[in-house]
């Protein structure tokens, strides 16, 4: 008590921006953590076969590919004079690799399924679950701070609630060559 | 007859020739030569110090940089193992014989110049050592955590030697951190956060305002007043950089600065008043090119302006001659 009483104001000194970044702190992951949702989904991932770099322009062909009717995963023949990046390669031809995740919410944790598997669910191919949190991408470039540090801009996915944000760990995310346009969200998880 | 009014009394009879200071100062038992030759011990004393610590800085300087050109010349050749060695290894080399002679040779400042080269080493080492670890650069959380835990060892070693040396390595880093954290907790590019920056470095300028506050008379006496004057400049810089923003903030300015005025007197600190009073003449110019140029033209503006400007310059400098420049120490 006397030490507090002799030093208060040395104390006072270190505690205000510790109060200030621990108010900043809570109101930055206390939302996140406060997010949550019953259900799981599944998403897609496109690349160019050597399983690390992704495509810029597989957007087009997952959406060509994946489609969500009556509450199951549908596949669709792809149009053989499709080009969706325009590089002179058809989408047939260019030897795409796509591949299915089943993202558990609850360890915010996913696995690869078969197409099998995942047409075996049950699932709502809208991008808001029934109980209204949905998966939103922000764009992410947290590395640029420091001049050691000067890391590659990148996509990252979300949860979203309101303002509630919670970042998804998806499979690869961690590669910077991960982008928007390599993922597709196919819908959330009714019945397994 | 009080002591006040002998005094006076005094000084008006000194002044006017009737008495001669020699004849006041053999009654009351002070030779003239005795005191010119303390005088001039002390004023030797003080050049032989300060042309030591000159000579302690410009050392310290030249092998600063002599480390940087030999670092810089066999950089790519060391490997990584190497370049850890010659950063952060001679750093903590350097900062342990600081240490060591702090404790040897206390009455020497040879300790603090080997702790100043150390300053620079130890950090730099640091993130060096990172990189050359190969630490993952998507996240700035391992940066954030190196420069904490530079800011706990000079913490340590400022508690153990208690010399201000220390102490400001340890408010750099500290700051520094401070920083890092929260640019690790935020999500998104540091520019979008322009507010959030702008209330950490108000808080950060208040802090250094209260650490030259507690520091006042102690062993980091000579720090009291750079951490006004940077105190003041966070605080300020900081507060200024929301009028852009809002009313209310341009109108909390003028009290702002004119606080850091009156507080400036309080604790007799010219750095506070400098750069309160140059806030204070930036606020207005920017409130008169946001509300006045427009209406009543620049010319006129900028007459009215001319004269605020030397109204507050001489304000600052009288309340400097009054209140700051006739104390003992202005911090």
């Amino acid at each position: 008590m006397t030490f507090i009483k002799n030093h208060f104001v040395v104390i006072l000194a270190f505690m205000l921006p510790l109060l200030l970044i621990g108010g900043l702190a809570i109101s930055t992951y206390l939302p996140s953590m406060l997010l949550s949702t019953e259900y799981d989904f599944v998403y897609a991932t496109c690349g160019d076969g050597t399983n690390y770099y992704y495509e810029y322009n597989c957007e087009t062909y997952l959406n060509s590919l994946y489609m969500v009717e009556n509450g199951k995963l549908l596949l669709r023949d792809i149009n053989p004079t499709q080009d969706s990046d325009s590089d002179g390669t058809l989408d047939v031809a260019e030897n795409y690799v796509t591949r299915l995740f089943l993202h558990d919410t609850k360890a915010n944790e996913g696995r690869e399924i078969t197409l099998q598997e995942a047409q075996s669910m049950g699932l709502n191919g809208l991008v808001t679950s029934p109980d209204g949190v949905s998966v939103e991408s922000a764009y992410n470039n947290s590395g640029d701070f420091f001049i050691f540090f000067n890391g590659s801009s990148h996509y990252g996915y979300y949860l979203t609630k309101g303002s509630k944000k919670s970042k998804l760990n998806l499979v690869n995310d961690d590669d910077q060559y991960y982008y928007r346009d390599s993922f597709k969200f196919i819908g959330w998880v009714i019945s397994k | 007859m009080n002591t006040d009014e002998l005094l006076q009394e005094l000084s008006r009879k000194v002044t006017t020739g009737e008495i001669r200071k020699e004849e006041i100062m053999r009654r009351i038992g002070i030779s003239p030569d005795v005191r010119q030759e303390h005088e001039h011990n002390e004023a030797s004393e003080r050049a032989h110090l300060s042309l030591t610590k000159i000579l302690y800085v410009l050392g310290a300087s030249i092998a600063i940089l002599g480390i940087i050109f030999f670092v810089a010349q066999i950089w790519n050749d060391i490997g990584s193992w190497g370049r850890i060695l010659v950063t952060l290894g001679l750093g903590f080399f350097i900062a342990g014989s600081g240490s060591s002679l702090l404790v040897s040779r206390p009455e020497s400042h040879l300790g603090q110049v080997f702790h100043v080269i150390a300053g620079f080493l130890v950090p730099g080492g640091a993130l060096v050592a990172l990189n050359e670890l190969g630490t993952p650069t998507d996240s700035l959380w391992p940066v954030t955590i190196t420069i904490g835990m530079v800011f706990l060892f000079y913490l340590m070693l400022m508690v153990s030697h208690k010399k201000e040396v220390l102490t400001f390595f340890a408010l750099v880093n500290g700051t520094a951190f401070l920083y890092l954290l929260v640019e690790s907790i935020l999500e998104g590019p540091f520019y979008q956060h322009d507010d959030i920056y702008a209330y950490l470095s108000m808080v950060v300028g208040l802090s250094y305002l209260l650490f030259a506050y507690a520091f006042r008379g102690g062993w980091n006496k000579n720090l009291v007043s750079v951490l006004n004057f940077f105190g003041t400049v966070g605080f300020l810089g900081a507060a200024f950089s929301r009028v852009f923003e809002s009313d209310l903030w341009e109108l909390l300015f003028f009290l702002l600065a004119i606080g850091g005025m009156v507080l400036a007197v309080y604790i007799k600190s010219r750095g506070m008043l400098v750069v309160s009073t140059f806030f204070l003449i930036g606020h207005f110019i920017y409130i008169t090119n946001e509300y006045f140029a427009d209406s009543i033209g620049w010319p006129i503006s900028l007459v009215v302006l001319g004269f605020v400007i030397i109204g507050l310059g001489y304000t600052s400098i009288t309340i400097n001659k009054k209140y700051i420049g006739s104390g003992v120490m202005p911090a």
